[in-house]
């Protein structure tokens, strides 16, 4: 004779099997779609790895010349030309001019850990000074007296 | 009677203890069995319920720890300063032939040699008929050919994906990039001196090169090549702040896609591998010798109206003055005579050592494994002195030249050429202190001198309003500028 005990026994292995049976097809099917969606997302990396490729290879800067000159009014920026840079003074001075106040006479070990390299004096101005312009007029100048006598 | 009614069974002696003792292990193992399952519920709701809630939002899965895995796989990328691809690795496919499988040999062999009419015929037959199981037929095939292939369902072909190296800019980057083999090992460039580094990382390796200059250079020195009827042209465009390499180019240039068949010619480069006599550019490490070594002035003056006679040498001006020139007319009209002048003032040893602090007689240090040796003269004579002042009797690279010019415009601490942007590759040598070569004063008057140089001097064409461009040039057949 069966116990209520012993009868619920049995159902709860029944439902627990049932249950383990439900989960391990639940998670094979998810496995299996999870495998395809990964395949598909390693698909789709690889096709932007292609394509970013591409892009590069057709923004070549040969190819893009090529098409500017063929397929647009535009022409090519001579230095030589006429009002290439009205305003020269607009552009900044790509170089401060160091005037240091001693000479060293021996190699200085400089450490740029810390600091990175300054110029000894640092000028105020980020344009070219028309008074920076006529010293260096007065440079040649001096040079080429000099030269003559 | 209900058929669950338990039913008492009294039993005495020695039948009731033995029924006792199978009552008790029957309850220890029935605990065993329900701690064992608590256990295993305790973990399930744990996994599904508690780490679920935890890590609800974040992208990371244990899968991805295997994607990681496979990503290392594929040999990293190499892009430029912006970012642009210059190499990377795409997944293709190769064919491959099992002969044992194979049951029509010639008639596979014809109608392969139909798609890859490249192949002979008779090679490929020879591949089909191997004793061997593996047999390649072409590695890297196209889509396309692949398609072909699948649509004549022989049995013994099969495909192994593989990884190619492509190069978007093609031979543009190709000396400072360099090539891979067909395996993916790196050949030359920096290919072959990062080849630990692409195989074993994820992230791009990234260069200092900009591919707009890098064009613009390489058309330049194309269309001086061609003008001049040149063997070979070199460019380098450096940052002389940060010693970076914006621009590189060694003409002539090789297809790194197709680098089995460049010859020697095109694969020397020539920007680290060549040696050369650099000339009178020369004239600005001889000209802040004798302003940092001698204090010397502006003003001192350089009689060169005569060749000047040593021993058996003669040196003459390739645009002669015939006059009395100061200091900054010497080095605008590229005297010889005065450059040579100027290193007799100096001295044989201290233009050595010089030489030596800026660079110019050891292989600088840089991320290319292709590195010439400078040729020194040896031994060094007095005459020796005089013609290295003038960039003759001593062959350098011009990475060497660019090295030691930029290290005295850039206000006198000496620059290290880099390929590779900082951030990326942690350099060993970032506690190394930096080395003054020249003051900041010699530096500013060497600008200044460079300058003229453009201004009143024979660089005219090179004076581009809206830049204060410097220059020194050779006025040989060959010719180079620093800017």
């Amino acid at each position: 004779m069966f116990r209520l005990s012993g009868l619920f026994s049995i159902c709860l292995a029944v439902l627990c099997g049932a249950l383990l049976f439900w989960t391990s097809q639940s998670v094979q099917r998810a496995d299996q779609k999870l495998s395809q969606l990964e395949q598909e997302n390693n698909s789709e990396i690889e096709s932007l790895r292609v394509l970013s490729a591409e892009w590069d290879y057709l923004n070549r800067p040969e190819r893009l010349e090529k098409l500017t000159v063929n397929n647009l009014d535009m022409d090519e920026v001579h230095a030589e030309g006429e009002n290439f840079i009205d305003a020269s003074e607009d552009i900044p001075q790509p170089i401060s001019p160091i005037v240091p106040q001693v000479k060293p006479e021996i190699l200085q070990h400089v450490s740029t850990k810390t600091q990175p390299s300054k110029p000894a004096v640092q000028n105020k101005s980020t344009v070219i000074q028309k008074s920076e312009r006529e010293d260096f007029n007065r440079l040649i100048e001096s040079f080429s007296e000099e030269g003559q006598q | 009677m209900s058929p669950f009614h338990r039913k008492k069974i009294n039993m005495l002696g020695a039948r009731r203890s033995t029924l006792e003792q199978a009552r008790g292990r029957l309850v220890i193992l029935s605990a065993c069995f329900v701690f064992a399952y608590v256990i295993v519920v305790a973990r399930a709701a744990d996994l599904s319920i508690i780490e679920g809630a935890l890590k609800q939002g974040e992208e990371i899965s244990y899968y991805q720890s295997d994607n990681e895995e496979e990503k290392n796989n594929v040999r990293a990328d190499i892009i430029d300063r912006n970012g642009v691809i210059l190499a990377r690795s795409l997944k293709t496919s190769s064919l491959f032939v099992d002969p044992k499988l194979v049951q029509e040999p010639e008639k596979m062999a014809k109608d392969l040699h139909g798609i890859f009419p490249e192949i002979p015929y008779g090679k490929i037959l020879q591949k089909v008929q191997s004793k061997n199981r593996f047999v390649w037929i072409k590695r890297n095939v196209s889509p396309e050919e692949q398609s072909k292939i699948l649509y004549l369902g022989y049995p013994g072909l099969n495909f192994k994906e593989e990884l190619r190296r492509i190069y978007p800019q093609g031979a543009l980057t190709s000396h400072m990039v360099g090539a891979s083999g067909i395996d993916g090992q790196g050949l030359s460039g920096v290919e072959a001196s990062f080849d630990q580094y692409l195989e074993t990382q994820n992230s791009p390796l990234q260069l200092t090169l900009d591919v707009r200059l890098q064009y613009a250079l390489k058309s330049e020195i194309s269309k001086t090549v061609k003008e001049f009827g040149a063997k070979a042209g070199t460019g380098i465009i450096l940052d002389i702040e940060t010693g970076e390499i914006l621009a590189a180019t060694s003409l002539p240039d090789f297809d790194p896609q197709n680098y089995k068949n460049a010859s020697e010619g095109q694969i020397f480069n020539s920007i680290t591998l060549g040696a050369y006599e650099l000339g009178s550019t020369f004239k600005i490490f001889s000209t802040a010798a004798i302003l940092e070594k001698n204090n010397a002035n502006v003003s001192q003056r350089f009689d060169v109206r005569k060749p000047l006679q040593v021993g058996r040498f003669k040196i003459n001006d390739y645009h002669a003055e015939k006059r009395i020139l100061t200091l900054p007319e010497v080095f605008i009209h590229s005297s010889n005579i005065g450059s040579a002048m100027m290193g007799q003032d100096v001295g044989t040893e201290r233009l050595q050592n010089f030489y030596k602090d800026l660079g110019l007689f050891d292989s600088p240090e840089f991320e290319i494994k292709e590195m010439g040796k400078p040729i020194i003269p040896s031994p060094w004579r007095d005459v020796n002195t005089l013609t290295a002042s003038y960039g003759h009797g001593i062959a350098v690279s011009p990475l060497q030249l660019v090295k030691a010019a930029a290290s005295i415009i850039n206000g006198g601490i000496l620059v290290t050429p880099t390929l590779i942007k900082q951030s990326k590759i942690p350099k060993k040598d970032n506690k190394k202190t930096q080395l003054r070569v020249v003051s900041p004063e010699t530096s500013h008057r060497m600008r200044q001198l460079m300058r003229l140089v453009v201004t009143e001097g024979t660089g005219k064409n090179a004076d581009v309003e809206g830049f204060l461009v410097g220059e020194n040039r050779d006025s040989r057949k060959t010719r180079f500028r620093e800017i």
